[in-house]
């Protein structure tokens, strides 16, 4: 493939031309309820074709891979490109990758059949919906199977193999009118004996069930700023969602709050928060990437170093405008997605005290933990959902709430950090980024006491 | 964003879409011939063409072609299903064999069922040629023109991110049972996102949509209007008090805030398996007296209008809620068939999935008061123009911040509010209805009105 590719780009007449030939095939298993919703699979493949020419980019893609159809994709890109204005751009040199590239795989999950894979989201959600006052259960399944060709005409030729597979099981409680929900999961790049890294899936359905059910009887918070100690998710969802997309250089350049603050205090200096290519630490990460869709090496990229901003992540285009060298972040979703800048595994490092000892040093603060949703604006103000929330008083857990939201300004409450734990893990395996199309990435990190909102009920 | 083109599109008898149907038709003999009991094959060609803003110029402009067929079997009351971008005949053989393999995996459910073909109504004016014809060239020329109406409404204005997307196609279904139907359709969309900036101050984010399936039904420079004085109105903002009170909810606000747990819940697959809070409610009062609310398949230059669903059958103009009365669920084959009723006609999706449930365009009947009315009729509350938060879907539980919002006092429009959350239950929150705007906005496939609710918490400070 990567010498059929480098042939027709030959031909392509343009400063800087890049074809990506990407075949994606989705296996997917749910069950709900004990009965199947879906078994299916999806194959996907074709060929996304982006060049500039002129300082104008031009896009387009073609299902399939046929020298015919790419030729044309060539012609529609070369179109959009002349249909924009004219301006100055220039691309980063980068350290271009060539060869073949693979993650770390244990056990691939080729090797397990569908069979056995339904098998085990049947008996999870079955062994949930046997629990007391379970009242409803799903549980799904889903593998990603990646193939990639990235040739460049300045020199990338780089063949990418990624699987990255993921489980997850929902739980809903009841008590009359009363019901609540909570789910876990695992996801990773990697293979079988990969997933199951945090625990085996009949532990991973324990802890949602056991959360559920104390959901049940949990009350709803008062609201106001408090304490509260983040765990790894929490971290993970707000160094990716409200801080991570305010360093990502095309948000900066539209005006993120972190613009002109490189070389700044932004946070405590007990924190230092990085997006990384390479899974660090812990293998797996399931937002891992070991090569970027223009073809660029990645790396670990510091963010924010003992609190002071250190960089930008960066594509090629704005790593040349910003003077750096690119970080390896410009991702595509799909064959017919142009790449952008997006994050990998995003994480706040660990510290030196155990989470015992954090906890045992708190007077009064909110554990919270399992992420919900939740949004960020680029003045890096968030609010997110948190599944359950445990008082904690004088070292000791005391109550647990439900419907609790966080909220607050990311970079206020990264200056309010004040302890932060040696554990760590990678806590957003399942995750899925959204930024015009969407990204698989990973986020964690430690256990981080801070300040921040929480939002509640007035009665 | 734009995800797979929903398109809307026109029913007709006249245009020849028979190759795809006639592909369709041998993926299905190709799936009986290897042992399926039923099959349908679902097929579709599109081209998009999309135009992005970002960071107050043109990113990228693109167009795109795609194609895709997805393939649902049965066998031995076993559901299996493949789907692949490609609709050469070449790959049909492994998509029936990857169909039939999952189906033997998988475990029974005497309710799967492939429909039986239903009359199906042609709609008109859904499809205009001119936006097939579009060249990017235009796109990209409307595209300028938002940004430019956004900057000229005031230069602290900051076009975070937008565009126009234009879609056209065609897809067409067929299965065992003789069910054959095909549409073509065409698009367009438009939307702005961003903030305003003053020295050190940015403002909230501020989202505005505008859609058509007509290239002259969409209004550019409207849209950009809309955006801007929300986000130069919300710059000085502060926070307000802490108070139980009414929300006034913006279209976009009534979208982000209560539209998912309700669409969540009257979903009967939702209903079925036990995750609806409206279960066991048909026929009784979930909501306020003034709350009807109507899903449309056929409505006029709806972005969701078509003349059927994902699996064929045809859409309909149907009341979920009629004067706070819960009137029915939306269903699809498979539902329907586990309560031995007809399907609603609510499959929905594209080639790459099996049919889930959807709404199609679903609206919110008009009330009495213009939106100034509905601001003098509250002593003390919230605007709120957006939502960012989190609406549990099972529970309906809300909360979250206010992106863009005011402090209501004595009928008047008081300030811009920051550090502001806003929390309560859906479920209740329709129940304490007490003012609809007359005026409705299309949020994507909605049609939603200004709608005041009382009793909702509010935290600032």
């Amino acid at each position: 493939m990567i010498s059929y590719l480098k042939e027709i780009l030959a031909h392509v007449p343009a400063d800087y031309a890049e074809l990506r030939y990407h075949e994606r095939r989705v296996n997917a298993v749910s069950v709900r309820k004990g009965e199947p919703e879906a078994a299916q699979a999806n194959h996907l493949a074709g060929v996304g074709v982006r060049l500039l020419d002129s300082g104008r980019w031009g896009f387009s893609s073609t299902p399939g891979s046929k020298r015919a159809d790419i030729m044309r994709a060539i012609g529609d890109a070369a179109t959009a490109a002349k249909a924009m204005s004219r301006t100055k751009k220039n691309l980063a040199k980068a350290k271009l990758a060539k060869g073949e590239f693979r993650p770390p795989v244990e056990d691939p999950i080729e090797n397990h059949s569908l069979e056995e894979k339904l098998k085990l989201v049947k008996k999870a959600e079955a062994k949930a919906r046997r629990s007391k006052k379970v009242a409803s259960a799903s549980s799904a399944y889903i593998e990603y199977l990646d193939k990639k060709a990235i040739v460049t005409s300045d020199g990338a030729a780089a063949l990418l193999t990624d699987v990255k597979p993921e489980f997850r099981i929902t739980v809903v409680a009841a008590e009359g009118t009363n019901m609540v929900t909570a789910s876990e999961f695992a996801g990773v790049t990697g293979g079988w004996k990969d997933l199951w890294r945090y625990g085996a899936w009949e532990e991973i359905v324990e802890k949602a069930v056991k959360r559920a059910q104390r959901l049940l009887s949990a009350e709803f918070p008062k609201g106001g700023r408090m304490k509260v100690i983040l765990s790894p998710e929490m971290v993970g969802l707000i160094s990716h969602e409200a801080i991570g997309h305010t360093v990502e250089a095309d948000f900066v350049l539209s005006g993120a709050i972190t613009k002109g603050k490189i070389g700044k205090r932004v946070a405590s200096e007990l924190v230092t928060l990085a997006d990384s290519g390479p899974s660090v630490h812990i293998p797996g990460a399931s937002g891992t990437l070991l090569v970027d869709d223009e073809g660029v090496m990645t790396k670990r990229t510091v963010i924010i170093e003992n609190g002071i901003l250190k960089s930008y992540l960066h594509n090629r285009e704005s790593a040349a405008s910003f003077g750096v060298a690119p970080t390896g972040n410009a991702r595509a979703f799909e064959y017919s997605d142009e790449p952008i800048i997006r994050m990998r595994n995003t994480y706040i490092e660990p510290g030196k005290m155990s989470l015992a000892k954090l906890l045992a040093s708190t007077d009064r603060a909110l554990l919270l933990e399992g992420a919900g949703g939740g949004q960020a604006d680029a003045n890096a103000e968030f609010m997110f959902g948190v599944q359950e929330a445990t008082l904690i008083e004088k070292g000791k857990r005391k109550k647990t709430f439900r419907g609790v939201t966080i909220s607050g300004n990311a970079f206020d409450v990264l200056a309010s950090v004040d302890a932060i734990s040696k554990e760590f893990r990678w806590a957003l395996g399942a995750g899925y980024c959204g930024k015009f199309q969407r990204a698989k990435v990973d986020a964690g990190g430690a256990y981080v006491r801070c300040e921040a909102i929480i939002g509640g009920r007035h009665g | 964003m734009q995800e797979e083109p929903t398109f809307a599109a026109r029913l007709s008898s006249e245009v020849v879409m028979a190759e795809l149907v006639d592909r369709l038709e041998e993926l299905v003999r190709c799936a009986l011939a290897k042992g399926a009991d039923q099959a349908e094959a679902f097929g579709q060609r599109f081209e998009g063409r999309e135009v992005w803003l970002e960071n107050n110029r043109i990113k990228t402009a693109k167009s795109h072609p795609g194609e895709g067929i997805g393939l649902r079997v049965i066998k031995n009351k076993r559901l299996g299903f493949a789907s692949d971008n490609n609709l050469d005949e070449a790959n049909f053989e492994e998509l029936c064999t990857k169909a039939l393999a999952l189906a033997s995996a998988n475990l029974t459910d005497k309710f799967q069922i492939i429909p039986e073909p239903r009359k199906l109504s042609a709609l008109k004016g859904l499809y205009d040629p001119r936006l097939a014809e579009l060249p990017l060239k235009e796109a990209i020329a409307m595209a300028k023109r938002l940004l430019k109406a956004a900057k000229d409404y005031d230069r602290r204005v900051t076009v975070d991110s937008g565009g126009v997307f234009v879609n056209t196609g065609e897809k067409a279904i067929f299965n065992s049972n003789g069910l054959a139907a095909s549409e073509q359709g065409s698009s367009i969309t438009a939307m702005i996102m961003g903030m305003a900036r003053e020295a050190d101050e940015v403002s909230a984010f501020d989202f505005q949509f505008d859609g058509s399936l007509r290239l002259t039904g969409i209004k550019i420079e409207p849209l950009a209007r809309r955006f801007a004085q929300n986000v130069i109105r919300s710059l000085g903002a502060k926070p307000a008090r802490s108070f139980k009170g009414t929300v006034l909810f913006s279209p976009v606000a009534v979208a982000e805030t209560l539209l998912f747990p309700l669409t969540y819940s009257i979903n009967a697959q939702n209903v079925q398996k036990g995750m609806s809070k409206l279960a066991g409610k048909l026929g009784l009062r979930v909501a306020s007296a003034k709350l009807t609310i109507v899903d449309d398949g056929l409505l006029k230059d709806g972005i969701a209008s078509s003349a059927f669903d994902r699996e064929g059958q045809p859409h309909q103009t149907i009341k979920i809620v009629n004067k706070g009365k819960l009137i029915t669920y939306l269903y699809n084959s498979y539902t329907a068939n586990r309560e031995g009723r007809a399907t609603t006609g609510h499959a929905s999706g594209g080639y790459r999935s099996l049919p889930g449930i959807g709404t199609t365009n679903l609206v919110i009947s008009p009330g009495e008061a213009t939106k100034a009315q509905l601001i003098r009729d509250i002593k003390e509350g919230i605007l709120v123009t957006r939502f960012s938060g989190n609406a549990n879907p099972i529970s309906g539980d809300f909360s979250g911040t206010v992106k863009g919002g005011f402090y209501i006092r004595n009928g008047r429009l008081s300030y811009p509010v920051t550090n502001t959350m806003i929390a309560g239950n859906v479920f209740d929150a329709i129940g304490n209805i007490s003012g609809i705007s007359k005026k409705l906005t299309r949020v994507y496939s909605y049609l939603l009105p200004y709608l005041a609710v009382e009793g909702i918490s509010i935290t600032s400070g």
